[in-house]
């Protein structure tokens, strides 16, 4: 990537960059969202905001990290502007209630749960989660972003960075143990007792 | 291993290799534990798969491109060279202009420069001699 001819405002260098990242910009806001229109407006707002403020970004510093931060950015003021939309779902709502429906008898149990459902229940789980544990697992399972990389798009330090990611995922377990009992654990109790 | 304990490991989060092998030899017995190991466990341990969004349509370079490059008017740069030509010429005309008004002023004084002697009346009385009356008045007087 040519930051030289960047900085002095190419516009085919420019398009270049947009060519070879906007991909990863795109899926990166599409895990914030989860909605296609508000990745594709977060990923045209990125570049404008890249292409005005490229002649202040260091010429030693990873661009595709850059882009990362500002789609982090944008994706949560996005998030924080309709807040209304994207964090009223709560784990137990409707959205799962084709899942809940679909409550499995004891024995066909681990073959009902799809991966598009464990998605849904993820995806609201992470809901769930402090801002900055969410971002930091989003990251962590976005285009295999090491530690450092993520650190750099949170401006924190790496040890910070880990000690998120670890209690992300234990809040996460929690999150989804409790979906597990509030809709599995009678089958449990059940076979419990046809035990007994 | 029951189900509690079973499950109590699930909950720590990473199970030792020794674990594992008890895990998966729980799980092929209870289908139960296997669907919460599946969905406590692997949604969050696979995350990166699940979480995989889609595609950006094909046309999506191409509309940020225009976007970005519609809402940014193009600024034509000028090279370093033509600034500082332009800038000597800007100061050699001010010059120039400079020292034809000085000129046509000099000119003018010299032409002119009657017009601006002011000769003083004949019963002026100046500071100085008002002051030297005034002390001989006094010197008069007391004497």
């Amino acid at each position: 990537m040519d930051v030289a001819s960047l900085r002095k405002g190419d516009r085919k260098a420019f398009q270049y960059l947009i060519d070879t990242t906007h991909r990863d910009v795109y899926r990166l806001a599409f895990k914030f969202t989860s909605n296609a229109d508000d990745a594709r407006d977060i990923s045209q707002e990125v570049y404008l905001e890249a292409f005005r403020n490229i002649h202040g970004f260091r010429e030693d510093a990873n661009i595709k990290t850059w882009l990362y931060r500002i789609t982090v950015n944008r994706s949560l003021n996005l998030i924080k502007k309709n807040k209304s939309k994207f964090m009223s779902v709560s784990i137990d709502d409707s959205e799962t209630s084709a899942f809940q429906i679909s409550a499995p008898s004891t024995h066909e149990a681990d073959s009902v749960v799809e991966n598009k459902e464990l998605k849904k229940i993820l995806q609201t789980a992470l809901n769930t989660l402090p801002e900055n544990q969410r971002i930091a697992f989003l990251l962590f399972n976005h285009d295999g972003m090491s530690y450092a990389e993520i650190a750099e798009v949170m401006s924190l330090s790496l040890s910070s960075v880990e000690s998120l990611i670890f209690r992300s995922k234990a809040n996460l377990r929690k999150e989804l143990a409790d979906f597990y009992q509030n809709n599995y654990g009678h089958a449990q109790v059940l076979k419990n007792s046809a035990v007994k | 291993m029951n189900c509690n304990e079973f499950r109590l490991i699930i909950d720590q989060g990473q199970p030792d290799s020794t674990m594992a092998t008890m895990l998966q030899q729980h799980m092929a017995d209870c289908p139960q534990c296997s669907l919460y190991y599946k969905m406590v466990f692997e949604t969050i341990e696979k995350a990166d798969q699940l979480l995989i969004s889609e595609e950006p349509s094909t046309d999506l370079a191409a509309s940020i491109g225009d976007f970005v490059f519609n809402a940014v008017p193009e600024v034509r740069v000028v090279p370093m060279w033509v600034k500082i030509t332009t800038a000597a010429a800007a100061v050699v005309f001010g010059l120039l202009i400079g020292s034809a008004v000085y000129q046509s002023r000099t000119v003018n004084s010299t032409t002119n420069n009657d017009l601006f002697v002011a000769e003083a009346p004949a019963d002026t009385i100046y500071m100085a001699e008002t002051t030297e009356i005034m002390y001989l008045s006094f010197m008069s007087e007391n004497e």
